[in-house]
């Protein structure tokens, strides 16, 4: 009869506070450094491998690529001044070597020229020589 | 030396186009996702 008492008054249910952990943790990092634009997720969600948590300010980095796409332009564009500048050597270094092949040409005729204007004819005299 | 300068140029358009592709991907990087689950 004792024992029946004391059962009855054992509390049936009780009340406590506590700090729930979760099992699992994870790290997540972005591939490249930025400031968190948007949070796609809130505590508790559940999500997939692979889903997008978060987005990152990318306007850093589209300015970097707008950036680099402009610098090829400028490179590409400045292209065909260059080739004008290879074609107009070209035709420097041809005019020059025209040049000096009829410069050798004309130097070679006035040396044989020279020579043979030196050079006594058949039957003419020798000239007398000189008194002294 | 314009052929000089032409392949410095030409140079300067392959460092940039190296940019820009580093630049696209950089920018496609700019998303967190959730990695597989730890075994």
């Amino acid at each position: 009869m004792r024992s029946r008492r004391l059962w009855s008054t054992c509390p049936v249910t009780y009340e406590a506070t506590g700090t729930v952990q979760v099992r699992v943790t994870t790290l997540l990092s972005a591939r490249t450094m930025g400031r968190i634009s948007e949070i796609r997720v809130q505590p508790g969600d559940t999500v997939k491998a692979g889903q997008v948590v978060a987005i990152l300010d990318a306007r850093d980095l589209e300015a970097a690529t707008r950036q680099a796409q402009a610098a090829r332009e400028e490179a590409q564009n400045a292209l065909p001044e260059a080739d004008g500048a290879v074609a107009a050597s070209y035709a420097q270094l041809e005019l020059a070597e025209a040049t000096f092949r009829r410069m050798k040409m004309l130097s070679m005729r006035s040396r044989s020229r020279r020579r043979n204007s030196m050079r006594p004819r058949r039957g003419s005299r020798q000239p007398a020589p000189a008194m002294q | 030396m314009s052929q000089a300068k032409r392949q410095q140029i030409e140079a300067r358009i392959r460092q940039a186009d190296e940019n820009v592709a580093q630049a696209k991907l950089q920018a496609g990087f700019a998303q967190v996702t959730a990695p597989s689950p730890a075994r």
